[in-house]
């Protein structure tokens, strides 16, 4: 993964829909992190998105109704590594935008309780809205220019 | 500039380089000629190691090694590879170019935009270092990385050359100059400084610590003093340099091989290289140690792949090699400019280059302006490459397009400014003198002529009498009493004839001086013919009129000096003849024709320098004929001295005793006396030695005469000078040449209307 790119989380079974939210980030430059399947499984699987969800700028968990399962998922990990990374990484930062496609919300049964804390964007079917494709642009080039500056 | 003359400038794609013609010739290589670009791989990446290392990067090195190249094909991808941007500025200091502030930002908007990279807005009256420092003030490329400007300040010399020329210019360039010394050094400005003072709440709006910029200087190394004169405002131009040098031979080899292996193969590279390194006069055996220009090789290798597809062969050969690298870049010059109107040739040479010979420019719309320049023609010369039209802060303009260049089209300005210098007075005397040196060529081969007969007939008589006499001798000497003395008295005679006819001989000196005519002769007929071809040239193959005349003007004086004289009779025969016009009417004509030139002579400088040509040429001619005079009375003289020494000699010891008369005895012994006297009187009067005293004196006389009528308005300008050398050289001829005497002076006088009673020259 482009160091610094956008981390999409996902249900397998939403990939089509947010396929369209990642077309739509990259349609302005913004480097998406989305195949998942790329990194094979096992122990091998964990420490790579560890890796990445480290080095992404911005952690968007795609929530729907296909999420709300307290099923072991791969997606629930990432959330969990996720919420490590901000607390420990970056605290002052607003690094997880969480994002429904459905009628799934922050009060929806079986939901961590920390994502309900957050502010969710809602972008029915996966149609991305200038709004949030511009936040996310916004928060991408500060990453961007914070490494500049670092260098 | 409308659309349709748009249409005729060759737009970059048209010029882009391809597997067919992989060689620019002497246009830069441009970042999308990258792929063509070798032989510089080490200068590279040095220059994007400094880039990278410093705020400020310079580049320098003398013309015509490729830095706009190794810019443009070299660092430019390397730098977009890395996320910076960088933006080529070329400033015009024309004085309808926007102001060089303006420009800047002008380019920096163009080049981002050009790159797709969003730019922070610019705005009016801002400096540079509020433009860069302002919080915000981040420049995005499409994938929303931060880029990292990089002013290329390419020609930068120019600020030294164009910008000095143009005062309109200079307080502009101060503050430009203060404006980069900001940046590179990273200092608030002093006008922004006391903004803030007054306002502190503004100084949030900066990041003073964050210099998110780069800049390169690009210059020709013969600028570096003046650059580096700029060390007190900004230090850091003596740190993080890169000196270009050229190339060597493997390097160049890469650039025949490496852009066009397939036109070329390494034979025919070798030899392309070493012959443009032996125009260069390296002269080096070794490879590694050949020192290679590439503008030249770039040119060279492009005119042999033209040549190449003219013929339609799929490799260049060997053969095609011909000529050295000098005039190959002539050529090329020439070749753009043939069958074009003169006017063309004349600005570009008057327009495109300065006084002193480095590369100008000119507004597209000014150069259609010049009477006889089309947009056709111009466009054709873009195409040939000789020319580029670029636009500036959004103006088309003309230029040269390498300062290769410059030294060819100087050359050529130079060589017909020096034609453009004759006019009808110097083409008169030319002609003048081709018909003077036409006609003494054949006087003196007539004289040759003549002496010669005179020496065979002469010499023919002597033969036969001589032998008449040797004959005749043996029988008087054997048997004197046989012989009747009336033969002995007639065999006596002959003797004494002989021997007179032997001393006239040795005295008139006919063969001798047939010669010396037969060689003026020739050297009169070789001068003519130089003459005869200076005149079939043009103006401008002449060269300057005043050294071209003045080289003839010698060679006559040279040849007068050393030649025999032409009697005054046959030369004007020969005159008449030839049409050989007076110099005084050539004088007069000249003087109607310059006389506007001549606003700065003064009244009695003219008036003592016509005095001087005057009396110059009465003083010529009073010597020649002084010298003829003498020739005659030396010859009347000589004749009866050689012929009566001659009768004493054979009538004392040839004649025998016995058949002498008394009387015969007295009339040789008068004979003697009056020898004696004749010998005494030669001795004494010198009529000989006079005479030649005088012809020098009248050849030089008659040098300084013509070195006055040819003189130049450049000399005639500067009246002290040019009087001041007159004069001495007629001093110097008066203290060294015999009296003339009144008398004849005063007809000469009279006849070149000088006045007697200012004897300048007498």
């Amino acid at each position: 993964m482009e160091r610094g790119a956008v981390f999409l989380s996902y249900a397998s079974e939403d990939r089509p829909t947010v396929g369209l939210i990642r077309d739509a980030l990259e349609q302005v430059g913004i480097d998406v992190w989305f195949d998942r399947d790329e990194l094979g499984g096992g122990d091998a699987w964990k420490s790579k998105i560890l890796r990445n969800i480290e080095s992404c700028c911005l952690f968007i968990p795609i929530m729907s109704s296909n999420t709300l399962t307290p099923k072991r998922r791969e997606f629930r990990t990432e959330w969990y590594y996720a919420r490590e990374e901000h607390i420990k990484g970056r605290p002052d930062l607003r690094f997880i935008i969480p994002v429904t496609i459905d009628d799934t919300n922050a009060q929806s049964p079986g939901l961590v309780s920390w994502l309900r804390e957050i502010q969710w964007v809602a972008l029915p079917g996966g149609q991305a809205t200038p709004e949030f494709v511009e936040l996310v642009r916004t928060l991408f080039r500060d990453y961007q220019r914070s490494r500049v500056a670092t260098a | 500039m409308s659309a349709e003359l748009a249409e005729l400038i060759p737009t970059p794609d048209q010029l882009r380089l391809d597997a067919e013609r992989p060689w620019p010739g002497l246009v830069a290589f441009r970042e999308a000629d990258a792929a063509f670009f070798h032989g510089r791989d080490s200068d590279i990446a040095n220059l994007y190691r400094m880039v990278m290392r410093e705020r400020l990067t310079v580049l320098f090195g003398m013309s015509g090694l490729g830095k706009t190249s190794l810019l443009q094909a070299g660092l430019f991808p390397k730098l977009r590879d890395e996320n910076l941007l960088p933006i080529r500025i070329r400033l015009d200091y024309a004085d309808q170019s926007p102001p060089l502030l303006q420009q800047i930002k002008q380019a920096i908007v163009v080049f981002a935009g050009a790159a797709k990279v969003e730019s922070p807005p610019v705005q009016n009256g801002e400096t540079l270092w509020e433009y860069f420092h302002k919080k915000g003030a981040v420049f995005w490329n499409t994938r929303n990385r931060v880029m990292t400007p990089v002013l290329v300040f390419d020609q930068f010399e120019e600020v030294f050359t164009l910008g000095r020329d143009n005062p309109a210019r200079a307080a502009e360039i101060k503050e430009i100059i203060g404006e980069l010394a900001d940046l590179i050094e990273g200092h608030c400005p002093e006008t922004v400084k006391s903004r803030l003072d007054q306002y502190p709440e503004e100084a949030q709006q900066y990041a003073f610590n964050h210099h998110p910029y780069k800049l390169v200087f690009s210059l020709r190394e013969d600028f570096l003093a003046d650059f580096e004169g700029l060390r007190r405002q900004i230090p850091s131009v003596i740190h993080n340099r890169l000196r270009l040098r050229s190339m060597h031979g493997e390097q160049a080899l890469q650039v025949v091989t490496k852009a066009g292996g397939h036109l070329v193969d390494t034979d025919v590279a070798l030899a392309i290289v070493n012959f443009v390194a032996a125009a260069q006069a390296s002269g080096s055996p070794l490879l590694e140690e050949l020192d290679i220009e590439p503008a030249l090789l770039s040119l060279i290798c492009h005119e042999l792949n033209e040549k190449r597809i003219q013929i339609g062969a799929t490799q260049i050969g060997a053969a095609l090699l011909a000529g050295s690298s000098a005039e190959i870049l002539e050529g090329f010059y020439e070749r753009c400019l043939a069958n074009q109107a003169p006017e063309l040739r004349h600005f570009i040479e008057d327009r495109l280059i300065t006084t002193s010979g480095y590369r100008d420019s000119v507004a597209y719309e000014s150069a259609l302006e010049t009477s006889g320049v089309t947009a056709e023609m111009l466009g054709r010369l873009v195409e040939q490459r000789l020319l580029r039209a670029e636009d500036w802060s959004g103006q088309r303009r003309i230029e040269l397009i390498h300062d290769v260049l410059t030294g060819v089209v100087r050359k050529s300005r130079d060589q017909r400014r020096l034609g453009e210098q004759w006019d009808e007075h110097h083409e008169a005397v030319l002609k003048d003198w081709r018909q003077r040196t036409a006609a003494a060529s054949e006087a003196h081969y007539k004289l040759a002529s003549s002496f010669r007969r005179q020496n065979l007939v002469w010499g023919f008589t002597v033969v036969i009498f001589s032998s008449v006499v040797g004959a005749s001798l043996f029988p008087i000497m054997a048997v004197p009493e046989a012989i009747h003395p009336v033969w002995k008295l007639a065999i006596i005679s002959i003797s004494v004839a002989t021997a007179i006819l032997v001393a006239l001989q040795t005295f008139l000196r006919f063969g001798e001086r047939a010669e010396k005519h037969v060689i003026a002769a020739d050297w009169y007929a070789s001068v003519c013919r130089d003459i005869y071809q200076l005149l079939a040239f043009s103006t401008e193959e002449r060269g300057s009129p005043k050294d071209c005349l003045d080289r003839i003007r010698k060679e006559i004086s040279k040849i007068g000096q050393q030649s025999p004289e032409i009697d005054d009779r046959l030369w004007k025969v020969m005159v008449a003849k030839y049409g050989v016009e007076h110099h005084e009417a050539l004088l007069k004509d000249w003087r109607q024709h310059h006389e506007a030139l001549l606003k700065d002579w003064r009244q009695h400088h003219e008036a003592l320098l016509k005095d001087w040509r005057q009396r110059t040429a009465a003083a010529s001619e009073a010597h020649y004929k002084l010298a003829s005079g003498l020739r005659k009375k030396n010859l009347m003289l000589g004749v009866p001295l050689v012929t009566s020494s001659n009768v004493v000699g054979t009538g004392v010891v040839a004649v025998p005793e016995d058949i002498i008369p008394p009387a015969f005895k007295i009339a040789l012994l008068l004979n003697g006396i009056g020898t004696a006297i004749l010998v005494t009187l030669q001795t004494f009067l010198r009529f000989g030695e006079r005479a030649e005293k005088h012809l020098i004196a009248a050849d030089w006389y008659a040098s300084v005469c013509r070195d006055i009528d040819t003189l130049s308005t450049e000399e005639r300008a500067r009246p002290k000078e040019c009087l001041d050398r007159i004069r001495k050289e007629i001093s110097k001829i008066r203290q060294q040449s015999p009296e003339i005497g009144d008398r004849l002076w005063k007809v000469m006088a009279t006849k070149y209307g000088v006045d007697i009673a200012y004897p300048l020259a007498h």
